[in-house]
């Protein structure tokens, strides 16, 4: 197989950072248990050799005392039995002293005294009289050493050592240490893990929000108590978005003026058109009334009439031109303290008698004394006075309108309530649309033009309705509480 | 009695407005435009020049500065479809009389008239408005 740098370098780097941290600890890991491994079977090596060489010092140390034990002319067996009966010490599995004719003169395992070399044990006296280390085979190790007493060659001495016991040891410490190493990597990569995650959380907020943002939902907001970058990245970004928010919110409120001036230069045109021909209809009737009256008692009585009739058409017209023109007017508030429900009797007191006329009953609920709002009387009276009128509008066979006021801390509350023929649910949405209108002869203008000034003052405007049953509309303007 | 030059660039307001003042008796002129009622003007030095606001070219009120460099200096009247309070007050300002917002009432405007006649008679200041606004 063939390896791609290149190819491996894209891989890496196009994987998401939370992997690429995962993978760099793993890596690390790796190399620090082969960093072990490796050092273990340096020291098993060195210790190994360092044995070797103490089990040489120990034979030689064996020989020379053989040679004495023999040199001293006393070549009894027993003698040679007792001596290595002393020298067995720990890790020592057999020690035998064996005859130039191959056979075992001497034994610490009595079992084999007397019994003749095999033929694997010759093969290792051969090596050691060519001087070549004599090694063990699996867990035993074999030492033969000649025994040399001035000339004479008495035999050879055989030891044979258990490395078992060191070798479990070592390598039970490895696995020990190893294993360790093991937990502690896997503690610390869990612990990368779970850091990296941390980290990389916040990114990927940060990425899903960039994204609805750019698909135009701008509520987005990355909450952390985070300090560090990511902290900072995520605090810029909510900053970013603010900005954005704040600009679609500049850009909204520009459209909706131009919408205005819009409408504004609409009305002017309007308002020029319709008020000039009036202007001219207006005069000529005066006119005619002046120059050209019948002569006859009874025809001058209607014309009379018809001319007053015609000029109260003509006032309609112009009225509607007029209401037009005020709402794409901007609107100049002129705020002052006023209270409020002395406004309201003032208001009831312009309809009262229209009310008496329609056989339409004003109850008016406050238990209160007067309140003083920040608004402007002149605007506030026009709402009021268009809301009662629509309610009236609403009940052509007469009913019940009732003006209840209410405050609670911040918020003064005025509702209007009529038992008439309410509003359709599909056109509630509407009613506060500019040029929607249920009346024949309404322009729609009223409601729309309320609903500005009120938001103007920083109010909020409420409707609601049940058709057949009757609607109520509830202004709530700011209050500073009663004073 | 005295000279008085209406100015609207509608034939139908001019006529209409010339046919009430003769009828009043006033020596009534007519013009179609700011321009023109500055040539009429000076030919007949009226005592009045009743002019709508809003004309293509000069309008009202650029006729109101004009006319009060001339010497014989008549009174202004501004006449306007779609009245606004500050452009109200900007015609007072330069100088208007009165501002009359349309449709006129002939009361009104026959009243306004007289009211500038006594003015002149007086030579004082001119009154408050007549409250056409």
């Amino acid at each position: 197989m063939q390896f791609n740098i290149p190819v491996v370098r894209d891989y890496f780097f196009r994987l998401s950072l939370n992997k690429k941290l995962v993978a760099l600890m793993l890596l690390q890991s790796l190399s620090i248990i082969a960093l072990l491994v490796f050092l273990y079977y340096q020291t098993e090596t060195s210790i190994y050799h360092e044995f070797e060489k103490q089990i040489a010092d120990l034979s030689r140390g064996i020989q020379k005392g053989v040679e004495e034990v023999t040199s001293s002319n006393l070549p009894d067996e027993n003698r040679l039995q007792n001596y290595l009966k002393k020298l067995k010490t720990k890790g020592v599995k057999e020690i035998s002293i064996i005859s130039n004719s191959d056979r075992i003169m001497a034994s610490t395992d009595a079992r084999n005294i007397g019994k003749w070399l095999t033929k694997a044990k010759k093969e290792l006296i051969f090596k050691a009289e060519l001087g070549e280390p004599v090694m063990g085979e699996g867990q035993l190790y074999n030492v033969i050493v000649p025994v040399v007493a001035g000339d004479k060659h008495y035999g050879y001495i055989h030891l044979t050592l258990n490395t078992e016991g060191f070798s479990a040891h070592m390598q039970a410490r490895m696995i020990k240490r190893v294993s360790a190493t093991v937990i502690i990597l896997g503690i610390g990569l869990l612990l990368s893990i779970i850091m990296a995650k941390r980290y990389t959380r916040p990114i990927e907020d940060v990425v899903r929000a960039a994204g609805n943002v750019a698909l135009g939902n701008l509520d987005q907001e990355i909450r952390t108590d985070r300090k560090d970058e990511i902290g900072e990245l995520a605090s810029s970004f909510n900053y970013m978005v603010g900005k954005l928010r704040e600009e679609r919110l500049l850009e909204e409120r520009l459209r909706k003026a131009e919408h205005l001036a819009g409408i504004g230069q609409f009305s002017l045109s309007i308002a020029h058109e319709i008020r000039n021909p009036l202007n001219f209809i207006n005069l000529s009737i005066d006119h005619m009334q002046k120059k050209y009256q019948p002569s006859a008692e009874g025809d001058k009585e209607r014309f009379d009439s018809l001319i007053l009739n015609i000029k109260n058409e003509i006032q309609r017209v112009s009225g509607f031109a007029e209401s037009f023109l005020e709402y794409s007017r901007s609107l100049k508030l002129d705020f002052r303290e006023v209270d409020i429900e002395k406004l309201i009797e003032e208001v009831i007191e312009l309809v009262k008698a229209k009310a008496e006329k329609e056989k339409i009953e004003i109850i008016r609920e406050s238990n209160r004394g007067p309140v003083v709002l920040h608004v402007d009387p002149g605007f506030i009276k026009t709402c009021l006075y268009n809301i009662i009128l629509n309610a009236f509008h609403a009940m052509p066979d007469g009913g019940r309108v009732s003006i209840r006021t209410g405050g609670t801390e911040g918020k003064f509350s005025i509702c209007i309530e009529d038992t008439g023929v309410g509003i359709s649910t599909a056109n509630i949405a509407k009613i506060f649309d500019p040029f929607f209108t249920t009346k024949q002869d309404g322009i729609g203008i009223g409601l729309a033009l309320t609903k500005r000034v009120v938001e103007e003052h920083k109010g909020r405007i409420e409707f609601r309705s049940s058709e057949g049953r009757g609607s109520a509309v509830t202004i709530l303007l700011p209050w500073d509480g009663e004073k | 009695m005295a000279v008085i030059v209406v100015v609207d660039d509608e034939r139908l307001q001019r006529d209409i407005v010339k046919t009430i003042l003769d009828d009043e008796g006033y020596e009534t002129y007519t013009a179609a435009s700011g321009e023109e009622a500055l040539v009429t003007a000076k030919k007949y030095h009226p005592d009045v020049i009743l002019a709508d606001l809003r004309m293509a070219g000069m309008d009202g009120i650029e006729l109101l500065e004009s006319v009060q460099k001339d010497s014989f200096a008549p009174t202004m009247i501004i006449m306007t479809a779609h009245g606004t309070i500050s452009s109200a007050v900007e015609a007072m300002k330069k100088g208007a009389f009165d501002y009359l917002t349309k449709p006129l009432h002939m009361d009104s405007m026959l009243m306004t008239q007289k009211g500038r006649g006594a003015c002149r008679a007086g030579e004082g200041k001119p009154p408050a408005s007549a409250g056409a606004l």
